[in-house]
C-alpha cells in the first residue's frame, strides 16, 4: 500500500490553479523530496493532504485512508508548517506534554519521548524557559518534536531545516533517516537542494501547480540526451524553466 | 541640512507612514469598513443627545451671558488625566516603545521618537476631531458664537501632545522600573487592570461632575487643579471668554513647554528601552526564564515531572485539561482578559449610583455579580476560540483530541471565572431579598445556568466572527483579541439572557407580592422551569453550533 496517493488533485483560488490535477504514488518507508520554485503549489499540495484545505477536484488518500475522513487521517499524519506552530507563552516541555495530551499518549510513553527527544535534539536545558525565549532553530526543533511525538506514519515536513545552524540541521537530517527506517514516510518540501540530494529516495519538481519532473535523485542528475552527469540545482533550473504546458515526465523520460 | 532639520523631517516622515498604516489596519477589509459603520450608527443617538445638551448649554449660556468655567475645568483636568494614563499604558503595556525596525536606518532615535509621539498625538485628535467639533459647534451655534469651534480646536492639540509625551514619559519610566525591580514587575501584571479602572472612574467622572464632587474631599476635587485654568482658552474670542489672568498664561505655558520638555525626557530614556539587554518578551519573563537548577558539582538538572502530575493539571477529562492550558496562556498574557472592560464599565457606573443611596449596595452589588458572572463566562475565552490559538490551531486539528472537547474547553474555562461571580451574586441578591434557602438555591441555579447558556452563545459568537490576525502586541506577544462584532453581540446575548434569568428569579422571588396566587397560577414553579429550559436551550445550541463550526483558518480558503 502507498504512503500517499494522489489522483488528479487539483486546488483552484477563483481564476488561479494552485495545484493542477497532481498524481503521485509514494511507497511506504520513503523519503520524498517535493521541490519547485517559490509559488509552485508546494504548500498548497501538503494543505490539501493535511485535511487542512479542501481540494477543489480529484482524490487524495493517507496510507489508504482518503483525506475526506479527517479523523482517520490525522491519526496518521505529522505536520510541521514552515513557521513552527507553538504557544509562546508556554515553556518547551509544557509545549510537548500539550501536544502529547492533544494526541491522547499515554502518560509514560508522552514522558519517556519527550525526554527523550529533548535530549537527542539538545533542548533538554532550555526545556524550562518559556518559548518565547528560544532562537528560530529552537522553535523549529520544538515544533519537529511535537510533529513526530505520536509517531505518524506520514510525516510533512515543510522547510524543516530554515533557521538551523549544520550542527542542528545535521540532527534533524539523522532523525529523519532514522524515522523511514522504521517503516514512516516523509513528505519533504525544502528549496536545500542538498537536502533532498542527500536524504531523498524520489524527487518530485512542482512547477506552477503541475508535476513537471519525478524520479530518483540519479535519474534527476543524468542528463537525457547524453547520459552526461549534471548537479541537482542545474537539473532542477532545467525542469522548471520551459515546463509551462507541457505534460509532467517521468523518470524514464527525465533520465 | 542640520541634524535637528533632518531629524524633524524624518519624524514627520514617520509620522505620515504610520498614520496611513493605522489607517488602512483599521479599514482594510469591508468587515472593518462594516464595523465602524456600525459603531458610528450605534454611537450616533448618544452623540446627538450630546451636541443637542451642548446647544441648549449654548443657548442658556447666551441667555444669562456666563457660563461655569469651574465644572468645564474640573471636567479638562479629568480628561487630561485620562489622556496621560491612556498614553502611559500604552507603553507599558508594549513593555517599550514602538519602532525597533526603524532603528537599523540612517534615522536617529530622537527622529523615531518624534514620529511616534507625533503619530499618537495625531490619533488623538483624528478620534476627538469629530466629537469636540460637534460639541463645540453645538454650543456654539446655541450661543451664537460659531468662533468657539476653532479656538476650542487650536486650544486642544497642545493639550492632547502634551498629555501623549507627559504619558509616554510616565509609561517609560514603569518599564524602567520593571527592567530593575522584581516588585515592579509584579506589580505590572496587576497595573492594567489598576489603571483600566482608574480610567473608567476617570471617564465616569468627567460626565459627572457632580457626583465626583460629592465623593471627594474639596482639596481633591479636579476643580481646584491649576490646570482647570486652561478651560478659558477654549472660549477665547467669544462673549464668554474671562479676561486672561496670569494665572492663565502661566497654565497655558506649563502646557506648551511640557510639551519639548517631555520630549528631551522620553529621548533620554527611550533609547534605554530600545538598546536595553532585555528584549520586549523578556519583562515577563525574567522572573520565571528557566526551573532549571545547578546541582552542587556545577552541572544543570532540570525539572522532570510526569505529564499526569504536572501539566496539563486535568489532563483525565479532555475539556477540563483544554480549560486548563486556556487559563495558563491567558494568566501568562493578561491583556487576554480586555474583554472585562465590559464588566468594569458597568460595575463603576453602578458602584458610583449606589454611593447616592447606600441601602441599594447589595442589590447593585448582587445584580452586578451575576451580570459580570454571565457576560464572562462567554466573552473571556469565548469569543475568539479560533483565532486565538493562531497557528496552533493546525496542531490542534490535526490532533486526536475530539472538535467538542476543544469547544467545551473554551466553555469551561470561562464557567470557571463565571460561576463564583453568579453563585456570589446571585446568593447576595437572594440573601437581600430575603429569600428563604430554596429560593437562594433556586436563583443561584438559574444565574448559573445564565453563565452556561452564555460560554456557549459566545463559542458560536466566536466562532462566526473570529479575528484571525494577530491584533495585539503586548510585550513582545501577539494576542488575537476578538472582534468589535464579538463583543457587542456578546454584550447584547448577555442582556437577553440576563432578562431570562431575571425573569425566572423575579417569579420566584416577588410572585407573591406581584398578587399571583400560587395554587392557582403556580407561578414561582413554572416560571424558573422554563426560564432554565430556555437558557439550557440555547446554550447547547450555541455549542453544538460551535462544534459544527469550529474549522481551522486555513481550511476556510477551500
Amino acid at each position: 500500500m502507498n504512503a500517499i496517493e494522489t489522483r488528479a488533485l487539483t486546488k483552484r483560488f477563483g481564476d488561479v490553479v494552485a495545484v493542477d490535477e497532481l498524481t503521485l504514488e509514494i511507497p511506504q518507508g520513503t523519503i520524498y523530496g517535493f521541490l519547485g520554485p517559490n509559488g509552485a503549489g508546494k504548500t498548497t499540495t501538503m494543505r490539501m493532504l493535511t485535511t487542512l484545505l479542501r481540494p477543489t477536484s480529484g482524490t487524495a488518500s493517507i496510507v489508504g485512508t482518503p483525506i475526506t475522513d479527517r479523523e482517520a487521517v490525522t491519526a496518521k499524519l505529522g505536520y510541521l508548517p514552515e513557521t513552527p506552530p507553538l504557544y509562546e507563552e508556554l515553556t518547551g516541555r509544557e509545549q510537548l506534554e500539550y501536544v502529547a495530551f492533544l494526541q491522547d499518549l499515554p502518560n509514560d510513553v508522552a514522558v519517556e519521548r519527550i525526554a527523550d527527544a529533548l535530549d537527542r535534539f539538545d533542548l533538554a536545558d532550555a526545556a524550562d524557559r518559556p518559548i518565547s525565549t528560544y532562537s528560530k532553530g529552537m522553535r523549529q526543533k520544538t515544533g519537529l518534536i511535537q510533529a513526530m511525538l505520536h509517531r505518524p506514519a506520514v510525516l510533512f515536513l515543510d522547510e524543516p531545516t530554515a533557521g538551523l545552524d549544520p550542527r542542528a540541521a545535521r540532527t534533524v537530517l539523522d532523525v529523519l533517516a532514522d524515522v523511514v527506517s522504521d517503516d514512516a514516510t516523509v513528505f519533504l518540501s525544502t528549496h536545500v537542494l542538498s537536502v533532498v540530494d542527500e536524504l531523498a529516495d524520489r524527487i518530485g519538481v512542482l512547477h506552477q501547480g503541475r508535476l513537471v519532473a519525478e524520479g530518483t535523485p540519479g535519474g534527476l542528475k543524468r542528463r537525457a540526451e547524453t547520459g552526461e552527469e549534471r548537479t541537482l540545482e542545474q537539473a532542477f533550473l532545467e525542469v522548471t524553466a520551459n515546463h509551462g504546458e507541457e505534460e509532467p515526465p517521468t523518470e524514464e523520460q527525465s533520465a | 541640512m542640520s541634524t535637528v532639520g533632518r531629524d524633524v523631517r524624518h519624524g514627520l516622515g514617520i509620522a505620515r507612514i504610520e498614520l496611513r498604516r493605522s489607517w488602512r489596519k483599521s479599514v482594510a477589509t469591508r468587515r472593518q469598513r462594516l464595523v465602524l459603520l456600525g459603531v458610528l450608527l450605534v454611537f450616533a443617538p448618544m452623540g446627538f443627545f450630546w451636541v443637542s445638551l451642548a446647544h441648549e448649554a449654548g443657548r442658556e449660556a447666551a441667555k444669562t451671558g456666563s457660563i461655569s468655567l469651574d465644572v468645564l475645568g474640573g471636567q479638562l483636568v479629568l480628561l487630561a488625566v485620562a489622556f496621560v494614563v491612556m498614553s502611559a499604558m500604552r507603553i507599558v503595556q508594549m513593555g517599550r516603545p514602538e519602532g525597533d525596525a526603524l532603528l537599523l536606518t540612517a534615522t536617529s532615535p530622537r527622529a523615531v521618537l518624534l514620529g511616534l509621539l507625533l503619530h499618537s498625538t495625531l490619533q488623538w485628535v483624528a478620534f476627538l476631531l469629530i466629537p469636540i467639533t460637534s460639541l463645540a459647534a453645538g454650543f456654539g451655534l446655541g450661543a451664537g458664537t460659531p468662533v468657539v469651534v476653532a479656538a476650542t480646536l487650536i486650544a486642544i492639540f497642545p493639550l492632547l501632545a502634551a498629555t501623549t509625551a507627559f504619558g509616554t514619559v510616565l509609561g517609560q519610566l514603569f518599564v524602567l522600573g520593571s527592567l530593575q525591580s522584581r516588585l515592579v514587575r509584579r506589580a505590572s501584571q496587576l497595573l492594567g487592570v489598576v489603571l483600566l479602572i482608574v480610567l473608567m472612574g476617570l471617564s465616569y467622572a468627567v460626565f459627572a461632575p457632580d457626583t465626583v464632587g460629592s465623593i471627594l474631599p474639596e482639596r481633591f476635587s479636579p476643580a481646584t487643579v491649576p490646570l482647570g485654568e486652561y478651560v478659558d482658552f477654549l472660549f477665547v474670542g467669544t462673549p464668554f471668554a474671562p479676561s486672561l489672568t496670569a494665572t492663565n498664561y502661566l497654565v497655558g505655558g506649563v502646557v506648551i513647554a511640557s510639551v519639548p520638555l517631555s520630549f528631551v525626557v522620553a529621548d533620554r530614556l527611550a533609547p534605554r528601552l530600545w538598546f536595553a539587554d532585555a528584549t520586549s518578551s523578556d519583562l515577563l519573563q525574567r522572573d520565571r526564564s528557566a526551573v532549571a537548577e545547578e546541582t552542587p558539582d556545577g552541572s544543570v538538572r532540570t525539572s522532570d515531572k510526569s505529564v499526569a502530575t504536572r501539566f496539563p493539571p486535568l489532563k483525565r477529562i479532555p475539556s477540563l485539561g483544554i480549560a486548563s492550558i486556556l487559563w495558563i496562556r491567558w494568566l501568562r498574557v493578561p491583556v487576554r482578559f480586555s474583554p472585562l472592560v465590559f464588566v468594569v464599565v458597568a460595575g463603576i457606573f453602578g458602584l458610583f449610583g449606589a454611593v447616592d443611596d447606600p441601602t441599594s449596595l447589595p442589590w447593585v452589588g448582587g445584580f452586578l455579580g451575576v451580570l459580570a458572572g454571565i457576560y464572562a463566562s462567554g466573552a473571556i475565552f469565548g469569543l475568539n476560540p479560533i483565532g486565538d490559538a493562531g497557528d496552533m490551531g493546525i496542531v490542534e486539528t490535526l490532533s486526536a483530541m475530539p472538535v467538542r472537547d476543544r469547544v467545551l474547553g473554551h466553555v469551561f474555562a470561562g464557567l470557571w471565572f463565571g460561576v463564583p461571580l453568579t453563585v456570589s451574586g446571585g446568593t447576595l441578591l437572594a440573601w437581600t431579598a430575603g429569600a428563604t434557602l430554596v429560593e437562594t438555591t433556586v436563583v443561584v441555579v438559574l444565574a448559573t445556568v445564565a453563565a452556561v447558556a452564555s460560554a456557549g452563545v459566545a463559542v458560536a459568537i466566536g466562532t462566526i466572527f473570529p479575528t484571525l490576525g494577530s491584533t495585539r502586541s503586548y510585550r513582545g506577544y501577539e494576542v488575537a483579541t476578538p472582534s468589535q462584532w464579538a463583543l457587542v453581540s456578546q454584550t447584547f446575548g448577555t442582556m437577553v439572557l440576563t432578562g431570562i434569568a431575571v425573569l425566572g428569579g423575579a417569579s420566584v422571588l416577588f410572585g407573591t407580592e406581584l398578587g399571583v396566587d400560587h395554587d392557582r397560577y403556580p407561578v414561582h414553579v413554572v416560571g424558573p422551569i422554563l426560564a432554565v429550559c430556555v437558557l439550557v436551550v440555547v446554550g447547547v445550541a450555541g455549542i453544538r453550533f460551535a462544534t459544527r463550526h469550529f474549522e481551522p483558518p486555513v481550511s476556510r480558503n477551500g
